[in-house]
């Protein structure tokens, strides 16, 4: 069973409740924890990890070569390589390293280079195997990154919790497109409906089992009405302030029972 | 004119955009988050243009795809299956790559809409706000394209930013002042801006960090030795009026200080 951890807002309890769902799990067998929010990975205070710094490739400009033909930035989506003040110049933070410019200047004045993308690692806890990788201040994509943590420790056939990186666009689900159930991570906040909404048009297109965790004071009638309404399984998990590096369960034994319903999501455990 | 408020997750930027909201009769707001953006729920105004937004993307005509599997091996981003020559569409970035080494021609880069741009307008005052679909490809490039159109206002633009990672780095990269609110003292916050705003000015605001006032004296010291100036540090309050009302006063801090 894999589950796969979504969040829109921040600082809402996200990492909390993921840490403590782990921990319940691992009480049970061995389980992989991803912290794949590599711009903000927060999980990577609570776990031993060692970590490696990981390069990726950026195209660079060989000025003396070229001679300003504008291909290569016609050529490039992502804005990496621009015309500015009559010269090339690169934002190698965006390149995705395609190669595409290389492939259309006319000059040959495309080359890569490496640059510092971030550092991967993983560490074990207990029952509990951690992976993780934190993005480098000076580069900007997550995807290559992420990429490098589930090639170097693949997911599959594993039991895992992937936390996925803020949002709900394409960065967030590749994230965890490995997941057989996906949560939401929410709270009380103006647009949470939307939020509840735009996650369950997710959960129906991958066609897998979703739930919407509500972390608050208290579960509003409405949202619960809304959460069933899209067929998705509503969990309330109580809110608890300066929890520090406890876990949820050791605070309040009720919320063992939103794990329990969790992990019985897609049938496993 | 671009602000930009840049920060981590939770410190509070939605509230100061709202209270700025309010205090500002004239300029254009740019909602940074495209997946759920969420400023309009405070916009009094009304949408006055909608667009369609949309990105390339590699089609196959079957009717002259040989099955080679060139592209597969040629796609720098693995987003096209070698086994059944799928493409995956939360994999592939568009790039234009594979296009180009189809010896059959048989892969054209089509634009597809992925998503809307929307313009709200209360008299003098803005916002352009965009909605990708859910877990589409092509947010950051969304957000900047929100940016250009605010641009064409000539007018004081108010970025939110969303997020730390590529969505944010991009609208921070094209902002004149810089805003950065944070709830923790994790000083990566400060090199990730460093990184990536160009501009000049750059100010500081703390909001409910926990801490003791020597950890924080060190986090506001090490943003003022970057050029920051510290503007204010807000206690977290609980209680959602009062907090509004804290707010409020942040933003005429900002309103006279920053803008
Ligand atoms: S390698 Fe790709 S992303 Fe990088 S600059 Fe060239 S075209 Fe743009
Ligand atoms: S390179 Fe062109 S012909 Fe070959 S498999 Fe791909 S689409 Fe088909
Ligand atoms: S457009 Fe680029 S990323 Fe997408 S399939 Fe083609 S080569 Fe791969």
């Amino acid at each position: 069973m894999i589950i796969g951890i979504l969040a829109v807002r921040g600082n809402i309890g996200r990492s909390t409740f993921t840490r403590s769902l782990a921990s319940f799990w691992a009480k049970r067998e061995e389980v992989s924890l991803y912290e794949l929010d590599v711009s903000n990975p927060k999980l990577i205070s609570f776990y031993p990890w060692n970590e490696k710094t990981v390069k990726r490739k950026v195209s660079r400009v060989d000025h003396k070569k070229c001679d300003l033909s504008g291909r290569c930035f016609e050529a490039c989506n992502f804005g990496a390589i621009l015309k500015e003040n009559g010269r090339v110049t690169r934002k190698p933070y965006f390149c995705r390293g395609c190669g595409h410019c290389k492939e259309v200047c006319p000059k040959g004045a495309i080359y890569f280079e490496e640059m510092e993308s971030g550092q991967i690692g993983s560490g074990k806890d207990g029952n509990i195997s951690f992976f993780a990788g934190r993005l480098s201040s000076g580069d900007a994509w997550e995807g290559g990154l992420i990429k490098e943590i589930k090639e170097s420790h693949p997911i599959e056939g594993k039991n895992a919790v992937l936390k996925a990186p803020l949002g709900l666009g394409a960065m967030s689900l590749k994230a965890i497109k490995d997941a057989d159930t996906f949560l939401l991570v929410t709270s009380d906040h103006q647009g949470v409906k939307d939020e509840i909404n735009t996650f369950g048009q997710i959960v129906q297109g991958f066609d897998m089992p979703g739930a919407v965790v509500f972390i608050g004071k208290r579960f509003p009638e409405d949202i619960s009405q809304e959460i069933d309404g899209l067929n998705l399984t509503g969990l309330f998990v109580p809110f608890i302030q300066d929890l520090g590096s406890d876990t949820l369960q050791e605070k309040d034994p009720n919320v063992q029972e939103a794990f329990e319903k969790t992990l019985r999501l897609s049938g496993g455990a | 004119m671009e602000i930009a408020v840049f920060g981590n997750p939770g410190s509070g930027k939605t509230e100061l955009i709202k209270g700025l909201m309010k205090k500002i009769d004239k300029g254009t707001f740019v909602d940074g988050n495209v997946e759920v953006p969420i400023l309009r729920e405070f916009f009094k105004g009304n949408i006055k243009k909608k667009e369609p937004f949309q990105v390339p993307a590699p089609m196959r005509n079957y009717m002259v795809c040989v099955s080679c599997g060139l592209c597969a091996k040629n796609c720098p981003l693995g987003a096209i299956s070698e086994a059944d020559l799928w493409i995956d569409p939360l994999e592939c970035e568009g790039c234009g790559v594979c296009a180009e080494h189809c010896p059959q021609k048989a892969l054209n880069m089509m634009n597809m809409q992925v998503g809307n741009i929307f313009h709200m307008e209360d008299s003098q005052k803005r916002l352009v706000f965009g909605k990708l679909m859910p877990g589409a490809l092509g947010g950051p490039i969304l957000a900047e394209r929100l940016l250009d159109e605010a641009q064409n206002y000539k007018d004081l633009t108010v970025i939110e930013t969303f997020g730390l990672g590529e969505l944010s780095a991009r609208l921070i990269t094209r902002a004149q002042k810089l805003i950065l609110m944070t709830n923790g003292l994790d000083e990566s916050i400060l090199k990730r801006a460093e990184a990536f705003f160009g501009g000049k000015e750059k100010f500081l605001v703390l909001n409910g960090v926990h801490g003791d006032q020597d950890a924080k004296r060190t986090f506001v010291q090490k943003a003022v030795d970057l050029g920051y100036e510290f503007l204010s540090e807000m206690k977290y309050i609980e209680d959602p009026e009062k907090r509004q009302e804290a707010f409020k006063g942040l933003s005429d801090m900002v309103k006279e200080r920053v803008f």
